[in-house]
């Protein structure tokens, strides 16, 4: 199908603008305004709707800052929380940056490829309606006749009060003949240039790979650390390592020992732990640890672990004194086990008391029995030396 | 004095708004001067405020003439001789910070010699800070300033007469100079003035964070006095819709701007939670300051951005003078947040004190830009530009 165009040129940016609004409020079909640059008011003589551009970068900016801010909760948050100089892990003021920059860039790349493809620029576009003097000096208003009625008269008439430089008809054939255009613009550059690079991309797997080695580095400075890495080798050393071996009655740090195979073990572990406390904290622990007992224990064994609490008063079989011979042979483990599954007539507390809050029992226990000891220290000859707070040394 | 054209928009301020304000300035010195008398403590850092404030109003009116003389812009010289007669206020804002000088034992702890005797940091910054070449650095940032805006302004009016081309030139080298020397004593003179009041404390980006908030409310400045000429009639058939956007747009940007250098600034202190630096900001985050923190960000930034998104608000007249006044308020509330802390650490008050002096110099401000509005053409007959400003008809 053809149209037939006609084609008239102007010398100055008021001519061209008088002359569209003019056609345009004759009732006019206009096909497209050339100019040689942006003319203000155009977009309103020529009664287009506004741009919804803006929408598109909107949108873009809004799903770039959403996205990104919601990718950086989830990665240093919730995926792999990372402890960044103690700061919160949701720190949104750390966040912000790297948010504000994905907005932009979602913004602006995005809305020049919506520009882009809806303007259908690509690469190897053949240009059409090509008016080679608009990109020098003059302004061409195009109008499509669109039916019989379309007076070329009638339109000079009209366009010659607005300094009419030329008319020009044109018939538009389906298939346009390509136009000297840019260089840039024909397909066998956009395919040279694909196929160069799927040729430079081929011959890096033609360049020789030694996978034992590490990649060559460009300023390495960042990556090789001053500091020696946990793993590597340190001539500093007699075993010629970096990492040492901690010192006995170390533990990680939040994690509580409770294993009641090892419980001998890592009870002695516990007692270094506690003994490493300042004072200030060691009687807050002593507090909390009778206050435990006081609610967990007391009910049976009594306020001093003589086995006279109020519950054997009323008739249940009254428990051992916690000073016996037997109880203060007990490894610190060996109350704990005792504590988490029960033996004899007492029942398991592991439900009832969480495991830190066990080990303080256990403080405890000991606490009355190095009481006890040094009463009848007072009272009979010495018979060996107590530990200040956790009598017995492991003898495993 | 030049005679008016016939058949050019000329401006006649009304009576009764003159009036209006005066009695506005008088109540406003009356209060600021009994202040002096009775609470000098809590009247001079709102001295310092109010004066700071309208200084740069002119300073910035002062850099958007440059701007758009070195940008060799067409499309504002219609309402250039708005931005002339704010930068022309600016003997009135250089008055009152030499007034300040008065104040400097109230309001810097580096001017007492008991204080910095004992005090480390103090001692060190001693060579800058004291306070005989205070007083110097002070006169010759405002002598400096002062005599470019004059060389700006006058220039720009005497083109008028003769519409001679050599005039704009001329204009464009001060311009040059004029950026440029401002973008270093302004710099200086923001760290003297308002970052020395906490003179332990200090941040690299305070000048142009000052700056930020100067020359966005010397764009809110510009617009609101273009919108009432234009509402009043004087700019009818001058200032059009396209004249507004541009405007709008530059608000739009120097709101996010200031923005972007005030987290910069926030971002590093939080980040690095040095107690030196970070105690600025715990200052302003505890008790009710938080809130004007927060007010500070709403007003100067969310509102006006969120708002002047869209193309149509920024060509909205009445909806531009709104967020403009907003602007307003927001730089007096900034200003507030850097300046009064250190007096009133436990809680902001708002008071007579703090209301009379920027109340006396906002009004003796406006009088003395109607009156240069009223001295000289409404619009720049003589430049060469104007066309390309003017609406087609």
């Amino acid at each position: 199908m053809s149209r037939r165009l006609l084609s008239a040129w102007f010398g100055g940016e008021r001519d061209i603008l008088a002359a569209t609004r003019a056609t345009r409020e004759a009732g006019y079909q206009i096909l497209d305004v050339y100019t040689p640059y942006a003319v203000h008011g155009l977009d309103n003589a020529a009664g287009l709707r506004p741009s919804r551009l803006p929408w598109v970068c909107f949108a873009l900016g809004l799903t770039g800052a959403v996205a990104k801010l919601w990718y950086q909760i989830w990665t240093s948050a919730t995926s792999w929380a990372l402890n960044v100089g103690g700061k919160p892990f949701k720190s949104v003021p750390a966040f912000v940056p790297v948010t504000f920059e994905m907005m932009v860039l979602f913004a602006a790349v995005g809305t020049v490829v919506a520009f882009f493809i809806v303007s259908g620029l690509r690469p190897g576009r053949k240009p059409r309606h090509v008016y080679d003097r608009t990109t020098n000096d003059l302004f061409a208003l195009v109008l499509v006749q669109h039916d019989a009625g379309f007076d070329i008269a009638a339109v000079r008439d009209l366009l010659s009060r607005h300094n009419l430089v030329r008319l020009e008809e044109r018939i538009e054939v389906p298939e346009v003949k390509t136009a000297p255009g840019s260089f840039l613009l024909k397909p066998a550059l956009g395919w040279g240039l694909t196929g160069a690079l799927v040729i430079v991309v081929a011959l890096t797997y033609l360049l020789p790979r030694t996978f034992t080695e590490p990649n060559s580095e460009f300023l390495p400075g960042m990556v090789e650390s001053v500091p020696y890495d946990p793993l590597s080798a340190n001539t500093n050393f007699a075993d010629g390592m970096t990492l040492r071996t901690p010192p006995s009655g170390t533990i990680a740090r939040g994690h509580m020992p409770w294993d009641s195979s090892r419980a001998g073990t890592e009870a002695s572990l516990v007692a270094a732990y506690v003994s490493t406390l300042s004072p200030d904290q060691l009687s807050d622990r002593e507090a909390r640890a009778a206050s435990v007992f006081a609610t967990f224990c007391q009910p049976c064994h009594g306020p001093a672990g003589k086995g006279d609490g109020t519950i054997p008063a009323r008739g249940y079989p009254a428990p051992p004194s916690l000073d016996a011979t037997n109880a203060l042979k007990l490894t610190d483990g060996q109350i704990f086990n005792i504590l988490t599954y029960g033996r004899g007539n007492m029942p398991s507390l592991a439900g009832r008391i969480p495991v830190n809050e066990r080990w303080l029992a256990v403080q405890h226990v000991r606490r009355i029995q190095e009481i006890a000891t040094a009463a009848a220290t007072v009272a009979t000859p010495p018979a060996g030396g107590t530990a200040p707070l956790n009598g017995k040394e492991n003898p495993r | 004095m030049t005679t008016h054209k016939p058949g050019l928009p000329n401006f006649t301020p009304g009576k009764t708004t003159m009036r209006n304000l005066a009695v506005v300035a008088a109540a406003g010195g009356i209060v600021t001067l009994s202040g002096v008398i009775l609470d000098p403590a809590r009247i001079w850092p709102n001295i310092l405020l109010a004066a700071y404030y309208v200084a740069g109003l002119s300073l910035a009116a002062g850099v958007f003439i440059a701007l758009q003389y070195i940008s060799n812009a067409g499309w504002s010289v219609a309402f250039r001789r708005v931005p002339e007669a704010i930068a022309s206020a600016f003997p009135l804002g250089a008055a009152m910070l030499l007034v300040v000088l008065a104040g400097i034992p109230e309001l810097y702890e580096w001017s007492h010699a008991d204080v910095v005797a004992t005090d480390h940091i103090l001692s060190a910054k001693a060579p800058w800070l004291n306070v005989p070449f205070f007083v110097v650095r002070t006169v010759v940032y405002l002598a400096l300033w002062g005599w470019l805006l004059y060389k700006i302004t006058s220039t720009s009016r005497r083109q008028d007469a003769d519409g001679d081309l050599r005039l704009t030139g001329a204009n464009k080298r001060h311009s040059v100079v004029y950026i440029v020397t401002f973008a270093f004593t302004f710099t200086l003179a923001s760290m003297d003035w308002i970052m020395s009041l906490e003179p332990h404390w200090y941040s690299t980006i305070f000048g142009i964070y000052n700056f930020s908030g100067l020359f966005q409310s010397g764009l809110a400045a510009i617009a609101i006095l273009a919108i009432l000429l234009r509402r009043s009639g004087h700019f009818r058939q001058v200032l059009t819709d396209l004249h507004l956007l541009n405007l709008g747009k530059l608000i739009f940007a120097f709101s996010t701007f200031w923005m972007y250098i005030w987290f910069s600034q926030y971002l590093l202190i939080w980040y690095a939670n040095i107690p030196e630096e970070v105690v600025y900001m715990i200052r302003r985050q505890e008790g009710s300051w938080l809130i004007f923190t927060v007010v500070n960000v709403v007003f100067n930034w969310l509102i006006p951005f969120i708002v002047l998104l869209p193309r149509w608000t920024k060509r909205n007249e009445g909806l531009l003078l709104k967020i403009c006044i907003i602007i307003m308020i927001g730089r007096w509330i900034d200003l507030f947040w850097m300046i009064l802390p250190p007096f009133i650490p436990s809680a902001p008050v708002v008071s007579l004190w703090e209301l009379g002096p920027p109340a006396f110099a906002i009004a003796l401000f406006f009088i003395i830009v109607f009156r240069t509005l009223s001295k000289h053409h409404l619009i720049p007959v003589g430049d060469p530009m104007l066309v390309e400003s003017l609406p087609h008809h």
